[in-house]
């Protein structure tokens, strides 16, 4: 297990590293920097693949059985998916924030790493169907999660919808820092005793931290035009559509693949367990999204704010569910 | 004389159906509908299960809702097939949804689920339904229990921390590596598995000095000129039922090995109490009469089932001998809120093979092994590995369903995910390059 952890933390170093040098060329702009931060990015991102391939042969399974395993698959996907996306769109300040976002998702998993591989019970084993509904899962939280910063960029290129796009960004900052701290903090006995007034506390303070940081971000974005420095509002909210329609249909296999594998492992295809109903949730929310767009009325910004929602359903199907409420799915 | 005919009623009830078509079909409607569907559900997944499905999914409402939504699809579809081709996707991608519902709908009206339980050997011609009443619901046929196979992980061992009375962390455990005891000075060392080949006592005196006897129902152990220990009883599973105030017993495995001692000083009873194999150090007087004696040795009850790690603690206060079951815990010195546990999980079921055969009229029509993740489904009926006897090994247990629902929402799927992707990726694909073609051809369609 030691030269396996080595690999993610070597990632994890690599995402910092290109998270820093972005942060540089995101003030002076230089072509070199973001080549040097993409140039970091992959190398993190193949040191968590070859983590991911290793621990799926030691342990003789596909490593997609727990938090752990899922946040670093989580991790590489998004930084995959950045990097796709921003020479796709030709938008290179797509790069930085999937560094920084594979960072923190990396960070919250080597706290919650578990001691060993824990062998899986009968259920879980030998499912060709649940490896691939799993997979299938992920790609779509990736353009989600993609999808969730073009929106807000979409709404801060709004005059109408700019303070409440800023205030979700801050409270997004804040409550990613908090979640880091966390996963820091889950083997500690508060939280083994009281996970709802720890986490509580956790929401509470992230709040407070997004609410100092409204302004900050306000000021900070007019100071240095960091408005101007956007697509503008169309390429945008074509760009949004085209992650959405990616995503949408690989939720949609992974819901159904889910469904016919509970069928063969539970015999019901829906059980409206807690994890089915927040899937089933996501997925209507990307759904309105994307008939709020053939709208005359409903498709002016609002569409927008549907992908930002949507992707909070995608947290609390992914962390919500196991750490708030039990039900068939609470092992993964 | 021109007959004249009063059209207005047609054209009045024409002028609503054609009003309610463009409600129900326009993208306004199914926001809303979703979004309603979508706020109920977030109701129902922030309840625990059963009171969800009282007040949300079971509800006539929901129902309603969900009929609501399958007929704005429809009416959608219809609008959707006067478009022709172009709108064979989007009829495609509502089609599969409106099959879903359909499949759901013909689940909640002909399903029927229950359970079955067999011991190896036995047949049955029926399940008992889960639905109130439990009856048993005829299959048609008759499923045996040809053999009943469970293959285990091996066992693996934990030291595990408690923390303010919470076990913090499950540190692996791999005789004689040594431990180190996180957020402590202090390391397990010299770690030593152990579990005696038949039932001990051990008799630990105040001089260090360790005996041990066998712990043979009826033997009498001299541990002193005057004091003597003679077993009275073994129960391979105690446990107390604290009202009644009585010890009652499981038999049938050994959960909780317990010997019934009794101390005599120059013949007289002193003391009568059980001692624990998986609590060294504790031992329990039921019976009040007796006078509580403080022994001034230590007796304890080691049984084969029940391992003991052995090792010392080490830090820079000094070495500390360490023995741990899976029952007691062990406070780390200088440190007042940490405990110290041994966990031996064993008897972690790896895969459950049921080999059954089914037979009608007398005759082995079919064999299968279930297993989970692989049902055996024959005459419509499916038939899971959902359980088995945890204890004793005797019987397994089936999850058995009947649901021809099943098969319309697979189909809902397919159709669903087929117009996905001539939705999202087939149709702009196929429009980015007519664009491409366009603009070789100079704009105007000419090539």
């Amino acid at each position: 297990m030691g030269g396996l952890e080595a690999f993610l933390g070597v990632s994890i170093y690599c995402y910092l590293l290109a998270t820093l040098i972005y942060g540089g060329w995101f003030v002076w702009r230089r072509r070199a920097l973001w080549l040097a931060g993409g140039g970091l990015l992959t190398a993190g991102l193949v040191s968590q693949i070859i983590h991911i391939a290793a621990g799926g042969i030691l342990a003789g399974r596909p490593p997609l059985a727990n938090v752990f395993e899922t946040l670093v698959l989580f991790s590489a996907c998004t930084a995959l998916g950045f990097l796709l996306a921003a020479l796709r769109f030709g938008w290179k300040a797509l790069a930085p924030p999937g560094a920084l976002v594979s960072l923190l998702l990396s960070l919250l998993a080597q706290g919650l790493a578990p001691e060993q591989t824990e062998p899986l019970v009968p259920a879980l084993r030998s499912s060709f169907l649940l490896t691939v509904h799993v997979a299938f899962c992920f790609v779509s939280y990736v353009s989600f999660l993609l999808a969730y910063f073009i929106a807000l960029a979409s709404l801060v290129r709004n005059e109408r919808h700019r303070a409440l796009a800023t205030l979700v960004v801050a409270m997004t900052l804040s409550a990613a820092a908090t979640g880091v701290v966390l996963g820091a903090f889950s083997n500690s006995p508060a939280w083994h005793h009281s996970r709802l007034a720890v986490l509580g506390i956790a929401a509470g303070s992230a709040f407070i931290l997004g609410v100092i940081l409204w302004p900050l971000l306000t000021w900070t974005g007019s100071k240095f035009g960091l408005k101007k420095r956007l697509p503008d509002r169309s390429r945008l909210e074509d760009a949004l559509y085209q992650t959405i329609a990616f995503g949408f249909p690989f939720l949609s296999l992974g819901i159904a693949l889910g469904s016919v594998w509970a069928n063969q492992a539970w015999g019901r295809y829906w059980g409206w367990d807690p994890k089915e109903v927040a899937a089933l949730i996501t997925w209507l929310v990307y759904a309105i999204y994307l008939h709020m767009r053939e709208d005359k009325v409903l498709r002016r910004g609002w569409p927008s704010w549907a992908a930002v929602i949507g992707f909070w359903c995608v947290l609390f199907t992914y962390f919500g569910v196991n750490y708030l409420l039990a039900g068939l799915h609470s092992h993964a | 004389m021109e007959l004249k005919v009063d059209d207005s009623d047609n054209r009045n009830r024409q002028n609503l159906y054609r009003g309610i078509g463009r409600i129900l079909s326009s993208p306004l409607t199914a926001v809303c509908l979703m979004a309603v569907l979508a706020l109920a559900c977030v109701v129902g997944v922030l309840l625990p299960k059963e009171l969800a499905h009282y007040h949300v999914y079971g509800r006539a409402w929901f129902r309603i809702l969900l009929g609501l939504l399958g007929l704005d699809i429809a009416v959608c579809i219809l609008h959707r097939l006067r478009s022709g081709l172009a709108g064979a996707w989007s009829v495609s991608l509502h089609g599969g949804f409106l099959l879903i519902l359909v499949g759901g709908l013909v689940t909640f009206l002909t399903a029927e689920r229950g359970s079955l339980i067999l011991r190896e050997g036995e047949s049955a011609d029926s399940f008992i339904s889960s639905e109130p009443g439990w009856e048993p619901v005829a299959l048609g046929f008759s499923v045996r229990l040809v053999d009943f196979r469970i293959e285990y992980y091996p066992p693996v061992q934990y030291v595990t921390v408690k923390r303010a009375g919470t076990v913090i962390r499950r540190l692996p455990l791999h005789p004689p590596a040594p431990v180190t005891i996180p957020g402590t000075c202090w390391t397990l060392e010299d770690t030593v598995l152990t579990s005696p080949e038949k039932p001990l006592l051990e008799v630990i005196l105040p001089s260090g000095m360790k005996r041990e006897f066998p712990a043979s129902v009826g033997t009498s152990l001299q541990i002193a000129p005057d004091t003597l220990i003679e077993v009275l009883r073994f129960d391979p599973c105690l446990k107390t039922d604290s009202r009644a105030g009585e010890v009652v017993t499981d038999a049938v495995h050994f959960g909780n090995p317990a010997l019934e001692v009794r101390l005599l000083r120059k013949g007289e009873q002193k003391a009568r109490f059980w001692l624990f194999a998986k609590l060294p150090g504790f031992f329990w007087q039921p019976d009040k009469e007796n006078e509580p004696d403080t022994l001034a040795f230590e007796l304890r009850f080691l049984h084969p089932s029940v391992p003991i790690l052995s090792g010392m603690l080490r830090s820079e206060t000094g070495p500390y001998p360490v023995r741990l079951t899976s029952s007691g815990f062990f406070q780390l010195p200088d440190e007042a809120d940490v405990l110290l546990g041994y966990e031996r999980e064993a008897d972690r079921p790896k895969e459950l093979e049921s080999a059954v055969a089914v037979v009608r009229e007398g005759e082995v029509i079919a064999t299968h092994v279930i297993r989970v993740n692989d049902p055996l489904v024959y005459g419509g009926v499916k038939f899971l590995q959902a359980d088995f006897d945890k204890e004793g090994r005797r019987w397994t247990a089936f999850a058995v369903s009947r649901d021809s629902g099943v098969y319309i929402v697979f189909a809902g799927y397919a159709v669903l995910l087929l117009g996905m992707m001539g939705r999202f990726y087939v149709r702009p694909a196929l429009n980015r390059r007519r664009k491409e073609e366009l603009a070789e051809g100079g704009g105007d369609g000419r090539t």
